[in-house]
């Protein structure tokens, strides 16, 4: 390094860190869609959700899909642990993130089987949703955590 | 000689004064949320004689007939313990239920008096407050105030026996089954009910998750007595079920039965 100029140095240092993060970002977000199972087969979806053991994927078509978290490749089952673990509900929040889900998912039903309209629907998920908040902010959960949360919901 | 003597009258006198072991005491049932619906993937109850844990159970799933959780005391039959965490009938323990390791209040009763041994006994709770006893929690009540529009204002104007929506399930009953309480068009009925061959009836309906279901049948109404059927889960496949947990979506199910003149209920537990 000693034979480099200042100047050399200089742009060396600029360029060099964002070449590094490019190398490792653009394989990172292009396998990012990518899942393989054991069996070695590939499927390009996103991740929604994993519970118990069963992983939610969503295909470009829009379709859901349920695989067991076993039957993925080591690589893959590892990436869905990370990525799970990012949206992993706190265990004290667990009661009322699940009352939150479950009366969306309900709203929801009655709405596609014509028991309610899309008032009723829409008003009463904002209550839950107001109820929800207001717990988060009770038990101090930060602002981007809780927008995390009610995503998360709203996907399930 | 007189060493043995004592020795002897030493091990008598211990034998005596130590309990020995009694058929374990079941003590099962169901613990719900301040919303009415069972733990299943957090929380844990646990039994404490004092300062000692005799047994403790963690949730996971829904076991048979809607509980979710089992749990064997170790009876002694008096005197000293024969193992520290044994319990004696008569004696009245402590029921605590942790989620997220907080000790949460409980409802009814945080109290379990040891039966007989070899007995059995249900234990349902609920964790939440409940100010006004009336036996829904006080958390489930300021929500159906929030959901009521302004037309109920405190805890004090949700009463269990009344039906607010008038949907003809009363506030509690809509409380078991995870319906909604301020909503007329929903609750536990059966949405579809078509006979699909000779001898096979669907039945489909809007499930609340986690909770229960059986299908209940009679032959003679008001007296006779109702009786759990058999159901299956696909058309063609064996009636092998008798307990549904709900997922929150609609579900279907088929019991086999070629009367026409049987009566069906659907039931939670």
């Amino acid at each position: 390094m000693n034979c480099l100029s200042d100047n050399s140095k200089r742009i060396f240092r600029r360029c060099l860190l964002p070449g590094v993060l490019l190398a490792f970002w653009i394989p990172s977000a292009a396998r990012g869609e990518q899942w393989t199972n054991a069996a070695g087969n590939a499927q390009e979806a996103k991740l929604v959700s994993l519970e118990r053991g069963v992983v939610v994927f969503q295909r470009p078509d829009g379709s859901r899909v349920d695989i067991a978290l076993a039957s993925l490749s080591a690589a893959s089952r590892q990436r869905v642990l990370d990525e799970a673990g990012e949206i992993e509900v706190p265990e004290r929040l667990r009661s009322d993130f699940g009352l939150y889900v479950r009366t969306l998912k309900r709203l929801n039903e009655l709405h596609r089987e014509g028991k309610i309209g899309e008032a009723e629907r829409m008003k009463q998920s904002a209550v839950i949703q107001a109820q929800f908040e207001k717990t988060c902010g009770e038990l101090n959960i930060p602002e981007a955590r809780r927008k995390q949360l009610i995503q998360l919901a709203q996907n399930r | 000689m007189k060493k043995q003597i004592l020795w002897m009258w030493m091990f008598v006198a211990a034998t005596a004064m130590a309990g020995t072991p009694q058929p374990a005491e079941v003590v099962y049932g169901r613990v719900r949320d301040p919303f009415g619906f069972p733990y299943v993937d957090t929380g844990r109850i646990r039994f404490f004689n004092g300062a000692v844990e005799c047994a403790q159970y963690e949730f996971g799933s829904i076991l048979a007939n809607g509980m979710n959780y089992r749990v064997a005391l170790d009876l002694d039959s008096g005197g000293a313990p024969y193992t520290p965490h044994a319990v004696q009938s008569g004696q009245t323990l402590t029921v605590t239920v942790e989620v997220g390791g907080v000790a949460q209040p409980l409802i009814p009763t945080n109290r379990l008096t040891v039966g007989a041994p070899g007995s059995s006994v249900r234990l349902d709770l609920c964790t939440g407050t409940d100010a006004d006893g009336d036996g829904l929690p006080d958390e489930w009540e300021l929500l159906l105030c929030e959901q009521s529009g302004g037309k109920l204002s405190g805890i004090a104007d949700v009463k269990p026996q009344d039906d607010f929506d008038g949907d003809g399930l009363s506030n509690q009953d809509e409380f078991n089954a995870g319906t909604f309480a301020f909503m007329a068009t929903d609750l536990l009925q059966v949405k579809d009910f078509e006979r699909v061959s000779a001898n096979r009836i669907k039945l489909r309906f809007l499930t609340s998750q986690n909770v229960s279901y059986r299908v209940i049948a009679t032959e003679l109404l008001p007296v006779g007595s109702w009786i759990p059927l058999r159901f299956a889960l696909g058309v063609n496949d064996p009636v092998a079920y008798r307990d549904l947990v709900g997922d929150g979506n609609y579900q279907t199910i088929y019991i086999e039965t070629a009367s026409d003149a049987l009566f069906i209920r659907l039931a939670t537990q």
